[in-house]
């Protein structure tokens, strides 16, 4: 009988998969056994999803005083100030939001038996589970793995979950899917050498058109915007460049890199711009180590020639423009025929749901339904019904939306009003997606290590004090609500007509949650123009900001004048005037409420904030490859133990391998992973030059690789075996003196 | 394989009426003061914009305490997160005492003024722990037959009327007992704890 899920989805899972997760669980034996650095740990794990949660320093304000947690493994640590024992997150990787029934499943499950039944739907078309414990996550992620899903690189200074827009492939805009280029690109970016020296994260989007909002490709590291060109009387399918945008706290459009990139271009350059981002990326800074700082210092035409040299340079690649091939049999398939159908009035209820989360598709007798999620939460109930309402209406058509929302896609029209039924039964029947109430909210101080005030908690009083407004005014029911619970911009309250960022204000000698109003943020033209900050309201009243701002939009604009220009007509001084009495408040002793946050009763303190891991650990590729030569000298010694000879003596060479390539990638980046070359390479660079050489002990550290290089296995001689391995053990610590002298020299040259 | 992941549940008795926002400030003052014995009581969870459960949660290092609606109303549940060592009688009791302790300090809770009380004959046992559900050969009765034989063996109960469903195959084991002679529900966790003693 099995008795571990490793060994129940022997064989379900990919084999490169599967290994990832062995590794990692190795990596946190080696912490929890201290042969791991905490910050080589923090960023390794990272890059495998796992990140940190509010109090995982061990500290926590109960509203009288700061906690010590006392968790039961001490001092044990899974980072810099994150304790072991401490609950955290897992961010889940969906490219594209993409999701089939049997992975909703398995997420329900998993979310049932390592969290606490709910499942978050992220900005990024992700998903994310909160209180999950370090120690459960690799075997969780077998059970994603067995459905093929992946968290690597879903945090960290990697590549994130690539996005695109949901209606891609239905909807009646755009130039043509882009969802077999978001696959492609995703996959080829995935754990590839030239994304692993990041100095922070880098975002994908693609649009399948220019004036929608779907992609939000201005806002981007890297936005793909579907173009198609007539060339000699044929179409011919490419993409308009973005390169360098961003939110955070300093927020940056992106630049056109490229009107019109072809589409075999498309994976070659974002290798292009990745390397020249890895190369000449900030590291040590990391609030200026995004992208967009490089395109802004730099200026985009020298970016460009950059990445244009660097794209000549590139060895060629057959997964660039493999998956072209397929793109003919690309296409989903319809569970069911496509029913034109009459859907007037059965009842207001469904009626209003039609109205707001029903579009019509492209495809004739097809239309996409929206699944709207209260702040982009749902139950591991829910989301199994889920599963089966798509067997029995989709199929695998489902995607999440960076809306935090769900949609069915390909639902047969005439389908419409028992899907609905059943939707509402779940609890899940809302109407109002995209409007008003349909409020993003990031984590904020409910979960996230950084949250300042409760973006979750005012999304939650916003939900239900606006259910009302704007049932008469499609404009207004039509404005869009962001909330982010600091400057960090992860509810992406820049890109929304009425957006909010948490922050802090002593008054009366009392820190008070605060907001900063941010309006007129265009959501359209794929996230066109940025919002203009007002001034900052405590929390408890930014209802009321809501109201004034909604009414002053109702009286004062001027026919059908967009709420983005009403701000921008208005002018910040006035936009301020309409505020100003709210920013103000009474004394404590008067109301004491104003001085709390939303669904906290204890008294506001900044005292819980932590060190973010958003920007991660910036470990060199040196460290981390030397990191995965002492795991594999680490596991020659298991296989020693177990008596697995022949193992042990293929683990500790590779070890060898991987630091030399460690210290030659320092020196050249294309090094393959054959040992003809490595070794070759090693030798010329650094046996033959003395540069590996010890003040007494010489060449000899050198040579264990050389010779294990030309002797070949040793065989199945236990002693011998034993002896290699503590010969790895010495090669790679003479590696890492190896590099220390290197940087010293560099140092004394410069 | 050893079943470790296991959520007991004790409804509430019908007409219990409660704001479920009472519950968040009690719910901080067991954290201020770490109420619950063998427990790292750490964060508050406020799910009351869902739909379902669940609504509230209490959240420890060793497990999560939740107010949920079950089909009956509402109900205090506990999830068992972290391991225990020991027969499983003995996790059982451990999971038992737990949840008995957080009702008796609701029922108690001078907050609430008196407006919880829980059901004494009914609780919902489910196995949180699918590869135990799937790799134990009819799972449903040998988690059955265990738990009676844990309840009858020495308090001499046997007016047990158990109920066991797997409403869907992908949903959770789940087993309903309802007690329906000789003793109470508290008398009948006493009992299981003087056995585990």
């Amino acid at each position: 009988m099995e008795t571990t899920w490793k060994e129940r989805l022997s064989g379900q899972i990919s084999p490169e998969l599967g290994r990832e997760i062995d590794i990692f669980e190795t990596q946190l034996e080696l912490r929890r056994i201290g042969k791991l650095d905490e910050k080589i740990f923090a960023e390794t794990r990272l890059r495998r999803g796992v990140y940190g949660q509010r109090y995982d320093n061990g500290r926590r304000h109960d509203g009288l005083r700061t906690q010590q947690l006392g968790f039961p493994t001490g001092e044990l640590t899974k980072g810099p100030e994150t304790m072991w024992d401490a609950p955290g997150m897992l961010r889940i990787k969906l490219p594209f939001g993409g999701i089939t029934p049997e992975q909703m499943e398995v997420l329900a499950d998993v979310a049932d038996e390592y969290s606490h039944g709910v499942l978050h739907v992220t900005t990024r078309q992700g998903f994310q589970l909160h209180y999950i414990h370090i120690d459960d996550t690799p075997e969780l992620m077998r059970r994603l793995a067995s459905v093929g899903i992946t968290t690597r690189e879903a945090c960290g200074n990697s590549v994130r979950n690539v996005t695109a827009c949901p209606l891609a492939g239905v909807c009646e805009g755009e130039a043509f899917d882009v969802t077999p280029y978001a696959k492609a690109l995703s996959r080829f970016l995935l754990g590839h050498p030239d994304c692993q020296d990041f100095g922070r994260k880098f975002k994908i989007a693609f649009s399948g058109c220019t004036d929608e909002a779907c992609g939000l490709v201005k806002m981007h590291d890297f936005g793909a915007v579907a173009r198609i060109r007539i060339e000699n009387g044929m179409e011919r399918r490419g993409f308009a460049l973005y390169v360098g945008g961003g939110l955070g706290t300093v927020t940056q459009q992106a630049k056109l890199f490229d009107e019109f990139l072809p589409e075999e271009e498309l994976l070659p350059t974002a290798q292009a711009v990745c390397r020249v981002f890895s190369r000449l990326g900030e590291k040590r800074n990391r609030a200026r180590a995004r992208i967009k700082f490089l395109v802004k210092k730099l200026g985009i035409e020298k970016f460009r020639e950059l990445v244009l040299e660097e794209r000549k340079i590139l060895p060629q690649d057959l997964l660039w423009t493999s998956y072209l091939k397929e793109l003919p049999a690309w296409g989903e398939k319809p569970l069911k025929e496509g029913k034109e159908t009459s859907l007037n009035t059965r009842y207001d209820d469904f009626n209003e749901w039609l109205g707001t989360n029903v579009m019509s598709q492209k495809q004739k007798g097809y239309a996409v339904a929206v699944v709207t999620l209260p702040l982009g939460d749902l139950n591991s109930f829910q989301l199994r019904q889920l599963a089966g309402l798509a067997r029995r209406y989709v199929g695998k058509n489902v995607r999440t939306t960076v809306e935090q929302n769900m949609i069915f896609r390909w639902v047969s029209k005439a389908d419409l009003p028992a899907l609905y039924s059943e939707l509402e039964v779940l609890g899940l029947g809302e109407s109002g997606a995209a409007s008003l109430v349909d409020i993003t909210a990031c984590p904020g101080t409910d979960t996230c290590k950084l949250g300042i005030a409760s973006s979750r908690g005012l999304a939650a009083e916003l939900g239900r004090s606006l259910r009302l407004v704007g049932e008469d005014d499609e404009a207004v029911r039509r404005l869009r609500i962001k909330i982010s619970g600091c400057f960090n911009s992860c509810g992406q309250h820049h890109v929304a007509d009425i957006g909010f960022f948490g922050n802090s204000r002593t008054v009366d000698g009392f820190k008070v949650p605060h907001f900063q109003v941010v309006l007129g943020g265009q959501w359209d033209n794929n996230a066109g123009s940025f919002g203009l900050a007002i001034g900052a309201v405590p929390s408890k009243k930014i209802p009321e900001v809501v109201e004034r701002i909604i009414q002053q939009f109702r009286s004062n604009r001027q026919q059908s004048e967009p709420f983005h220009s009403f701000i921008e007509r208005v002018g910040k001084k006035q936009l301020r005037a309409w505020i100003e009495d709210l920013m103000r408040l009474p004394t404590h002793d008067v109301a004491p409420d104003l001085y709390t946050d939303w669904g906290d009763v204890r008294e506001f303190s900044l005292g819980d904030l932590g060190v973010g891991e958003c920007s991660g650990e910036v470990i060199s590729q040196f460290q981390f490859l030397l990191a995965d030569a002492e795991r594999e000298v680490f596991e020659a010694q298991l296989k020693h133990e177990e008596g697995d000879l022949l193992e042990a003596d293929s683990l500790a060479y590779s070890g060898m391998l991987k630091a030399a390539k460690a210290l030659i990638q320092q020196q050249i980046k294309d090094i393959g992973k054959e040992p003809d070359h490595v070794v070759h390479e090693f030798r010329t660079r650094f046996y033959d030059t003395e540069l590996f050489f010890d003040q007494y002990a010489k060449g000899k550290f050198g040579r264990y690789l050389l010779h294990r290089y030309e002797a070949g296995p040793v065989g199945e001689n236990t002693e011998a075996v034993h002896q290699l391995i503590e010969e790895a053990q010495l090669f790679i610590d003479a590696t890492h003196a190896c590099s220390a002298k290197m940087q010293e020299q560099s140092v004394l040259q410069n | 394989m050893e079943l470790q992941r296991l959520i007991i549940q004790r409804p509430l008795e019908f007409g219990s009426i409660l704001h479920l926002k009472e519950l968040i400030p009690v719910f901080h003052r067991w954290i201020q003061q770490q109420l619950i014995k063998d427990h790292l009581l750490i964060d508050v969870g406020d799910y009351l914009h869902l739909k379902r459960d669940p609504k509230l949660l209490l959240v420890a290092h060793e497990g999560t305490f939740s107010v949920i609606y079950s089909p009956e109303g509402l109900a205090l549940q506990y999830q068992r997160r972290r391991p225990i060592s020991g027969m499983f009688t003995q996790r059982l009791e451990k999971i038992w005492n737990t949840l008995q302790l957080a009702s008796r300090l609701l029922e108690q809770e001078t907050a609430l003024e008196g407006k919880i009380h829980f059901e004494a004959n009914r609780f919902r046992i489910i196995v949180n722990e699918l590869l135990w559900t799937e790799t134990t050969e009819n799972a449903p009765k040998v988690l059955e037959e265990t738990i009676r034989e844990a309840f009858r063996k020495e308090a001499g109960m046997s007016g047990f009327t158990v109920t066991c469903s797997m409403p869907d195959t992908k949903e959770r084991l789940l087993l309903e007992f309802e007690v329906t002679s000789i003793q109470d529900l508290d008398s009948t966790i006493s009992s299981v704890e003087q056995i585990c003693a």
